[in-house]
Order: structure tokens, then C-alpha cells, then sequence
């Protein structure tokens, strides 16, 4: 295995691109690091993207977004408050990602990266329209977080490319996110269903929502009949139940060791209900904030 | 005899002495079998089994024994025959006979001067196998015909 | 296989070694510096038996590898009493309260609980028992563990 700690992302991606074996970019190597140890993924080339300048920094951009670099830990995100305040779904679902430990290296993008349907990461990123920017041999592009997951362990990323950050567009006045899982245990466990929701008030009537679902299909879904369960209601008992079962509807589990379909087609239901709560009166409560200042 | 007094009778039961062993192993001086290094030692590394049940029709260590630093590759020839009853269950526990009889069941093992050496050497170990049906419970092994 | 110069800090002190590229920071602590008070217990990031701090952040020392140190510096068990032998409250506190049996778990606890009172002075039991929650202990039953975390983040609340 060669060792590589390029400087830019354009020499990172150089590097793979120019590589016939098995390469690996590494950033957090929460997972690359756990697949070497199991010798199920032995890279010939692993590059290593740390030394990169601004990977591990959190900017907020002029229009009130959030840049995170791809090597920016979950604690990293934790520990800035105005990220916190302003999407504080997506910090809660990365912050659910491994141990105390882990958080000290995991990153959005390794998480979004390793392909997995029950990445916690990655759902609070799809409700949130959050975006990449992704470097490759053919120079940078933009794509929506939505678009990268392309099945289990596999992402729309082509050879050679590296996300360099990814983006959260500026929260904005009245809105919320929340992100919540299942899982049999209070700690240390993978999603048996994960649910984000993001939406955004007019006075007390949803007028934006975005509705992601992690582990109940080969990729993270985004549900737009979820979205239009709630929009224009005030997330009163029957967009609730809408919205439980539109979520029910969209969910195509299989089943397995963490829960059998039927069992993670219901609890979809049940967390999204459950979410929608949690990002309305956070959208509530921003609002309160707003008003007061 | 009331138990406050038979308490102040006894030197340690009732008391709470610090564990003679806590220094050490607050402090990382504590030595467990891993912590041990010896000049010369070999590192071991395991060739096992990817399958449930299989017949091993060879074994060539001859592509792990070429590569410098690898000092021995050991396979069940290299271990007694005739054994019986719980001692042969024993070997039979440790690397694999004529079959191979679970998923992981050791075939053979690398010694090394290091274990990434042991390691890499282990993955050049050829394996021929036969695959042979499994069963997964103790009713169909029990079955008439299993063995 | 070409090993890397890793040139890095260790508690305090200027250590250099080499470096295949595969082995993990771990390894190198224990086979390259002869600090084995770091453990290896699942080598895949579930125990937490080889937490140290990476500029001063908790991780698994089996989830770094030793190359990715360059430059950085490196906080184990090994310095966590003062030169001079002196425990740290935490340290004094696992002895008193018998939070430890076999002691395989117990530098990275201790080290994971130095991090955690460090950011938090006065964390409440479920504080506590969150962050640990990547330690694993298959002796104490971890009650003892978190009364004596307890017992010296007061300690030093009333020091400091």
C-alpha cells in the first residue's frame, strides 16, 4: 500500500485517477481503517487528504451557508455552535455516528462516501438540500448530496473523484431540521430506520418540507409524498398521520439481523411522525428567536 | 457476638484495601501477554477457511516460504497422527485435517519476523479446496447419512 | 514495503520511528515506542481499550494510522501520572473505588474520562456513561467506573 498526502484536491484526484489498483481517499478512516484491519479492502494507493489546506475548516459563507471540509470531525461539528443553531439535524445525526472516539475523526463526507443506506450522516444532509463539491479529473462540480449514494457501498462518484466540502445552503427565517433513528440499543448501533425532516414556516403553516429516509431502501430517500403530506398544514393529528403513512408507503426495506421489513416499514412511520415534530418546533422556536432580537 | 465487633476483630474483611494490582494498571505498566516482546521473536499470522465445509485437496506454501523473513508456514501434516477422543478433538480444533469444517477453521499458519510480514505471507498460501454441503443445525447433523 | 519517517510528539516528549503505511497508530505506539499501555482489544474501533488524544482530541488509536501522526502530538496512559509519579485524581480515584479488575480496559477509560472532565468539569451520570460509551468493560459492570469518574471530577471541581 503506498502512502499519499497530496496538498490540493486537484493532485488528490490526480493520484487516483492515475492509479490502476485499488485506491481509497482517507479522512476520518473510521471505515477505510476497519476495512484494512478485516483485509476485506486492501488499497494499493490510500490518500490521504488531511494535509489539504481548509479540509478540516468550518465557514460561514456571506449568504448565512455552511462550508464543512471532507476531513471535519463529527466533534468538530458539534463544537460550533452557530452550525448547532442552524441545522442542528444534521450535527444530531453525525453526532450519532460511532463512540466518543469516533467522533473525534468521522466526517459527513466519509460517511456520505462508504455508501451505507443507514449512514446517519447522510439523511439530515438530503432534507437539508445540502450540496458537494466534488474535484475530479475533469475539474470541480456541484452535486446535490441527494445524488451521490448509488446503493449499498457504491456512490455516483466517478474515478478519480474526491469530495473536497460539502455545503449547507443559509438556514433562513422560520425553519427547522431534526434527524432520529431506531435502534434496539441507547448507544454504539447502525440505523434500523433513520428519518430527517427540514421544513420552514409561514406563521404556523409548513410551506417547505423535505422528508429523507436512511435504511429502509439501497439508498437514502428522499420522499416527496412525505413533503406533500405536511406542506400547508399546521403538522396537526392528520398531516401526521399523512405523513406516517405517505413515509410507510415510500419505505422498501429488506429484512435482516437489525429488523424485519415489516417491523422497519412501520417505524418509519413512526419516526417521521416523531421528527416532523421535533424540526416544527425548532422552526417555531427559531422564529421566537428571530422576533426577540 | 455483635458484627461491629466481630469487624474490628478481623485486619482486612470489612475494610477497603486498594487493590495490589491497581498501580500497574492504572498506569499502563501492567503487562499483558501482547505487551511481551523477546529479541528474535516470530509473529504468527492464520490461514483460514472460506468455507462452512470443504475437503483440502493441497496445500502450496511454496509462494509464502519465498518470501524473505518468513521462517515457517505450518500445516496438519506437521501435527501427530492417531490421536483419539478429546485430544484429537482438541488438534482437530486447532487447524483443520482433512476438512475443513467451519467457516474460519485454521488450515495453516505464517511464522514471520513481523506481523504485516506474516500477514502478507499468509494470503500467499494456496489453498485448494472442494467444497462440500453444510448444514447449519444440529437436526440435519444429526441426520441419517451425516457424518 | 518502504517505510515513512514519522517524526511526532508522545506525551510531551520528541519521538521519531518508521512506519509501514498499514500500521496503525496503535501499532506503532506499542511495537515502534514501547508503550504498551495502550491496548488492542477489537482493533476496529468498538472498545475503546486504545484511546489516546491526537492534538488533544479522544480517538481510537487503531483507527489512525502511525504515518498520519506526522506533526501531531500524542497524549497516552503512559503520561497521565506527573513525572514525578504522582497519580491524577482519576488514576487515585479507579484504585479507591475498585473500578477496574482485569485492567485490559482501563488506560483508555482512563484517558476517554481525562477527556471528558477536561470539557466537562461536572458531567451528570448520563453524561458520563454516553461518552464511555466506546469502552467497553467485560468485568466491572461499569458502575464503579462511573462512581469513581465521579468521585474525581469532584475532586477536582473543588481543587481547581
Amino acid at each position: 500500500m503506498r502512502y499519499h498526502s497530496p496538498l490540493t484536491f486537484e493532485a488528490a484526484s490526480r493520484v487516483a485517477a492515475g492509479a490502476s489498483g485499488v485506491t481509497r481517499f482517507l479522512a476520518g478512516g473510521t471505515d477505510v481503517l476497519v476495512q484494512l484491519r478485516a483485509g476485506s479492502v486492501t488499497p494499493d494507493d490510500l490518500i490521504d487528504l488531511k494535509r489539504i489546506p481548509g479540509v478540516g475548516s468550518i465557514t460561514r459563507e456571506g449568504d448565512g451557508g455552511w462550508t464543512i471540509g471532507a476531513a471535519v470531525s463529527g466533534a468538530a461539528l458539534g463544537a460550533t455552535p452557530g452550525l448547532v443553531s442552524d441545522w442542528p439535524g444534521v450535527v444530531e445525526g453525525m453526532g450519532l455516528v460511532g463512540s466518543t472516539q469516533v467522533q473525534g475523526r468521522a466526517t459527513l463526507a466519509g460517511n456520505l462516501c462508504n455508501g451505507s443506506p443507514a449512514a446517519d450522516g447522510v439523511p439530515g444532509l438530503v432534507a437539508a438540500g445540502a450540496t458537494a463539491t466534488v474535484v475530479g479529473p475533469e475539474g470541480r462540480r456541484r452535486m446535490a448530496i441527494a445524488d451521490i449514494p448509488a446503493g449499498p457501498g457504491r456512490t455516483a462518484l466517478q474515478p478519480g473523484e474526491v469530495i473536497a466540502a460539502i455545503h449547507l445552503p443559509a438556514r433562513g427565517a422560520q425553519g427547522g431540521d431534526a434527524y432520529e433513528r431506531f435502534i434496539p440499543r441507547t448507544e454504539m448501533d447502525i440505523a434500523v430506520v433513520g428519518c430527517a425532516v427540514n421544513l420552514r414556516l409561514d406563521g404556523d403553516t409548513i410551506v417547505e418540507a423535505r422528508v429523507a429516509l436512511g435504511a429502509v431502501a439501497p439508498t437514502v430517500l428522499l420522499v416527496e409524498a412525505c413533503a406533500q403530506a405536511i406542506v400547508g398544514t399546521r403538522l396537526d393529528e392528520a398531516a401526521l398521520d399523512a405523513l406516517a403513512a405517505a413515509a410507510r408507503a415510500a419505505a422498501k426495506p429488506i429484512s435482516d439481523k437489525r429488523g424485519t421489513a415489516e417491523f422497519r416499514t412501520h417505524v418509519a412511520g413512526v419516526l417521521a411522525r416523531r421528527v416532523a415534530v421535533t424540526a416544527y418546533n425548532r422552526a417555531k422556536g427559531n422564529r421566537a428567536k428571530g422576533a426577540a432580537q | 457476638m455483635p458484627k461491629d465487633e466481630i469487624r474490628s476483630t478481623f485486619k482486612y474483611i470489612g475494610t477497603r484495601p486498594n487493590r495490589p494490582d491497581g498501580l500497574d494498571k492504572v498506569t499502563g505498566r501492567a503487562r499483558y501477554g501482547a505487551d511481551y516482546a523477546a529479541s528474535n521473536m516470530l509473529h504468527a499470522a492464520v490461514v483460514r477457511s472460506p468455507h462452512a465445509h470443504a475437503r483440502i485437496v493441497k496445500i502450496d506454501a511454496s509462494k509464502a516460504l519465498a518470501l524473505k523473513g518468513v521462517k515457517a508456514v505450518v500445516t496438519r501434516a506437521d501435527f501427530p497422527e492417531g490421536l483419539t477422543g478429546e485430544t484429537w478433538n482438541l488438534q482437530e480444533n486447532t487447524i483443520a485435517g482433512e476438512r475443513a469444517l467451519y467457516d474460519g477453521h485454521a488450515v495453516a499458519a505464517v511464522a514471520a519476523t513481523s506481523a504485516l510480514l506474516a500477514q502478507d505471507a499468509a494470503k500467499l498460501v494456496e489453498v485448494t479446496y472442494e467444497v462440500l454441503p453444510h448444514v447449519t443445525d444440529v437436526d440435519a447433523a444429526m441426520a441419517e447419512g451425516r457424518r | 514495503m518502504s517505510k515513512i519517517h514519522v517524526t511526532t510528539t508522545v506525551n510531551g516528549d520528541a519521538v521519531d520511528f518508521l512506519a509501514d503505511p498499514r500500521e496503525t497508530l496503535l501499532d506503532c505506539l506499542r511495537d515502534h515506542l514501547g508503550l504498551t499501555g495502550s491496548k488492542e482489544g477489537c482493533g476496529t474501533g468498538d472498545c475503546g481499550a486504545c484511546s489516546v488524544r491526537l492534538d488533544g482530541v479522544l480517538v481510537s488509536s487503531c483507527l489512525v494510522l502511525g504515518v498520519e501522526a506526522e506533526g501531531r502530538s500524542i497524549e497516552t496512559i503512559e503520561g497521565m501520572a506527573s513525572p514525578d509519579g504522582t497519580l491524577h485524581p482519576l488514576q487515585r480515584k479507579f484504585i479507591e473505588h475498585a473500578a477496574l479488575q482485569c485492567g485490559f480496559c482501563t488506560p483508555g477509560i482512563l484517558v476517554a474520562a481525562k477527556a471528558l472532565l477536561e470539557e466537562n468539569p461536572d458531567p451528570s451520570e448520563s453524561e458520563i456513561r454516553y461518552w464511555l460509551a466506546g469502552n467497553l468493560c467485560r468485568c466491572t459492570g461499569y458502575d464503579k467506573i462511573i462512581r469513581a469518574v465521579q468521585d474525581a471530577a469532584a475532586e477536582l471541581r473543588g481543587a481547581a
